[in-house]
């Protein structure tokens, strides 16, 4: 049993999920199970005097609302990333059978790093005057609003924009407020929708995106030898949590169990993360405490596995600092960006609905393209196919610009 | 509701006149101040929003001496155009990759202040980033408050920046008749220390009592009614708006339902000389009604009500009780 005596349960009764894995849970999750990586070519629009970079896109998913030069969204409402939200919490609230007296009285905390930039940049274009309902695109708390009034949720709302951590510390604020009774039951998730010709230069010119020749599909490739860098996603992922009472109370079946969240700041650089993984060790030493588990309680770890040479050497020491060279070398990992593309904040969501049906199911998704191991990472890095083994308690890590680091553990309900 | 303690304060507001010849939809803080704290490399590739954050963290002068328990949490709502600007234009006209420069993934984003705040000051704890419209500073404070008293940390520095000098941005808000030149939109910071009222070493600090994120001004001060009882005069701190903004009837709402559940004499203020301070203006209303502002109104009241909203649809509350303050 894990956990504290007298602490109720916090758990999750619904998942929702937009990705370019495919639209919806179970799309998604048989997709990502095949270990079909899913980038391809950003053909959306053209930067001049650049090489045309991989990206993961969702295919046949609301076409007008994705970037191109001429064109599109000049209002929130109609901003890419708001209709990948609505999909993603709409499919969360049916799967978890909220009606709308529940639903007014659940609460929305969820995440964006960037907000609806697809928007934004075409307001910037309008160099003249700013098109009707611009402001709502620029002020990012308006997001959270606008979701919680789309999906008729009439509790608190918050968005926590912090980077690529963003899914994480968006479900860690919520195992927060419920704990402390600030709320029953909320959706919990994080959304983006960052192909857009600034966030992908952006991220060109610092480096960290993958440049190397080879097969889009390919370009994703954490913990193999050859990784270069991360490869741009979009999309989002939604969970409903509840207290353990209140979704008894309405006969709600849980899916797991939020078990322990914790995330630290680096102090280190806003970029670059230190080889040794300490504070992303230090997060997963605080998540477990949180749980109330020893280390060797955890039978899986989805990583980060950004596809950086840095990041995944540091989670791969992160790893051995925490559990041990022996441990750390025989506990299953995997890196769902393999498949899916970096999509900021929201890759952890949607990583977390995929942690979540790893409990279910007993399933570990394969990590894609890792051909060339990198020997300095050293893990248990699950590739090929699936693994199939019990999984009772998983880690999930989260690494961000900002040094910030946060890492959740989520439990069978039985376990 | 449990007391949180406000140790401490640092602000950064324009001054109230606008400069000649400045575009007077926007006011901004005084470039002397932001040079004198930060290095000249850091005004190169950040944007002003982190810049005011910075300054602001000098200016509290605390060194976290126990920097794993120690943690950042700040609102920001608009991120940083004015850094991004004129980049992503020429990236429009051009279709030029290059015409991004390098700095531009870490200066845009609203949890840059976070980031660059912590490694120059080496804040290693749970720390977040709230975007809320005028409220995001008030949800980054009631977050730190819940975490000092869960024992996540033992101190915390809370607040909330706002740099709306870019053109992009004020031609959305005016295009929304948010600012105008009688109500401008205002560069504006405030980081709040603070602490559990048990681990605080003096009793004479300031005393805060934050309601929930609530969904109703009604239920905010609901969270707090027992703080807001009996007959001690009371100011109260409600967000500025212009005269002749939407959100005014809000605020006026705000005000009337003071009014209705305070029986004690009220005074009621805000800052809308400052014209729309964003982000900032929930933490620099409380830290005036503390009592640590050059904002605090003269002869202040022992207690104090911060009633603030976002204008959405979210509300919070706090209950101030000035240091040596009898409510």
């Amino acid at each position: 049993m894990s956990g504290f005596p007298g602490r109720e349960r916090i758990v999750v009764t619904g998942l929702g999920v937009v990705s370019a894995a495919g639209l919806g849970v179970e799309r998604f999750w048989s997709s990502v199970v095949a270990g079909r990586p899913a980038c391809r070519i950003n053909d959306r629009f053209d930067l001049a005097g650049s090489r045309a970079r991989p990206a993961g896109l969702i295919e046949d998913f609301a076409p007008e609302t994705e970037f191109r030069w001429e064109g599109g969204p000049t209002r929130l409402e109609d901003d890419r990333l708001c209709r990948i939200a609505e999909a993603a919490i709409s499919e969360a609230i049916e799967d978890a059978g909220l009606d709308p007296e529940h639903r007014a009285e659940t609460a929305l905390y969820v995440s964006s790093a960037i907000g609806p930039m697809t928007t934004m940049e075409k307001v910037v274009a309008h160099t003249d005057k700013a098109p009707a309902g611009a402001w709502r695109a620029f002020s990012l708390g308006r997001l959270p609003a606008h979701l919680a009034r789309r999906a008729g949720l009439g509790g608190a709302y918050v968005l926590v924009p912090t980077g690529c951590t963003g899914g994480c510390d968006a479900l860690g604020y919520a195992l927060a407020a419920l704990r402390e009774g600030a709320a029953r039951r909320a959706v919990v998730g994080a959304f983006e929708a960052p192909v857009t010709p600034l966030v992908v230069a952006s991220f060109a010119r610092l480096g960290a995106t993958s440049a190397r020749d080879c097969p889009p599909e390919q370009a994703s490739c954490p913990f193999d030898i050859e990784r270069d860098g991360f490869v741009l996603g979009e999309g989002g992922g939604a969970l409903v949590i509840e207290t353990e009472s209140a979704a008894l109370e309405r006969g709600a079946v849980p899916l797991a169990v939020v078990s322990g969240y914790g995330s630290v700041n680096s102090g280190y650089h806003m970029t670059d993360i230190h080889c040794s993984g300490a504070p992303i060790a230090r997060s997963l030493a605080l998540a477990l405490a949180d749980a109330g588990l020893p280390p060797s309680t955890i039978d899986h770890v989805n990583l980060h596995g950004s596809s950086t040479p840095q990041n995944d050497l540091a989670e791969a020491n992160a790893m051995r600092a925490l559990f041990g060279p022996e441990a750390a070398v025989a506990i299953p990992v995997m890196s769902l960006k393999s498949q899916i593309g970096h999509a900021l904040a929201a890759a952890n969501a949607m990583e977390l609905v995929a942690s979540v049906l790893t409990l279910r199911d007993g399933l570990i998704p394969p990590t894609a393209n890792l051909r060339r191991p990198d020997p300095a990472c050293g893990l248990n890095v699950v590739a090929g196919g699936p693994q199939s083994q019990p999984v009772r308690h998983l880690a999930k890590t989260a690494s961000g610009f900002s040094g910030i680091h946060s890492a959740l553990v989520l439990s069978r309900c039985e376990a | 509701m449990q007391a949180i303690l406000i140790a401490n304060a640092a602000m950064l507001l324009p001054p109230a006149a606008p400069k000649d010849g400045a575009n007077r939809a926007v006011r901004t803080i005084d470039d002397e101040l932001i040079a004198a704290a930060v290095r000249p490399r850091q005004l190169r590739k950040l944007d002003r929003f982190c810049q005011i954050g910075l300054t602001l963290m000098t200016a509290l002068c605390e060194a976290p001496n126990e920097a794993e328990n120690t943690g950042l949490l700040i609102g920001n709502d608009l991120g940083g155009w004015g850094y991004v600007e004129d980049q992503l234009g020429e990236l429009i006209t051009t279709h030029r990759e290059t015409a991004i420069n390098p700095y531009v993934a870490t200066a845009w984003f609203p949890a840059a202040a976070q980031g660059e705040i912590s490694i120059a000051h080496d804040i290693l704890g749970y720390s977040k980033t709230f975007s809320a419209g005028m409220l995001s500073a008030g949800l980054a404070i009631e977050h730190a408050a819940r975490r000092l008293l869960d024992g996540a940390l033992d101190r915390a520095f809370a607040g909330g920046i706002e740099a709306p000098d870019a053109s992009v941005v004020l031609r959305a808000l005016q295009a929304e008749h948010r600012v105008s030149d009688v109500h401008p939109a205002s560069e504006a910071g405030c980081l709040i220390a603070l602490r559990r009222v048990e681990l605080a070493a003096a009793e004479a600090a300031p005393v805060a009592v934050l309601s929930r994120p609530r969904r109703s001004a009604e239920q905010a001060l609901n969270d707090i009614a027992a703080d807001l009882s009996g007959d001690a005069p009371t100011d109260v701190f409600l967000p500025g708006v212009g005269a002749s903004d939407r959100r005014r009837s809000t605020v006026d709402a705000l005000s009337s339902l003071a009014k209705t559940r305070i029986e004690a004499p009220i005074r009621c203020l805000d800052f809308a000389i400052y014209g729309d301070t964003g982000s900032a203006g929930f933490a620099l209303a409380l830290a005036a009604a503390a009592g640590l502002s050059p904002l605090t109104p003269p002869e202040p009241a022992a207690r104090a009500l911060v009633l603030w909203s976002d204008f959405e649809g979210l509300f919070l509350a706090a209950a101030v009780r000035r240091a040596g303050g009898a409510a």
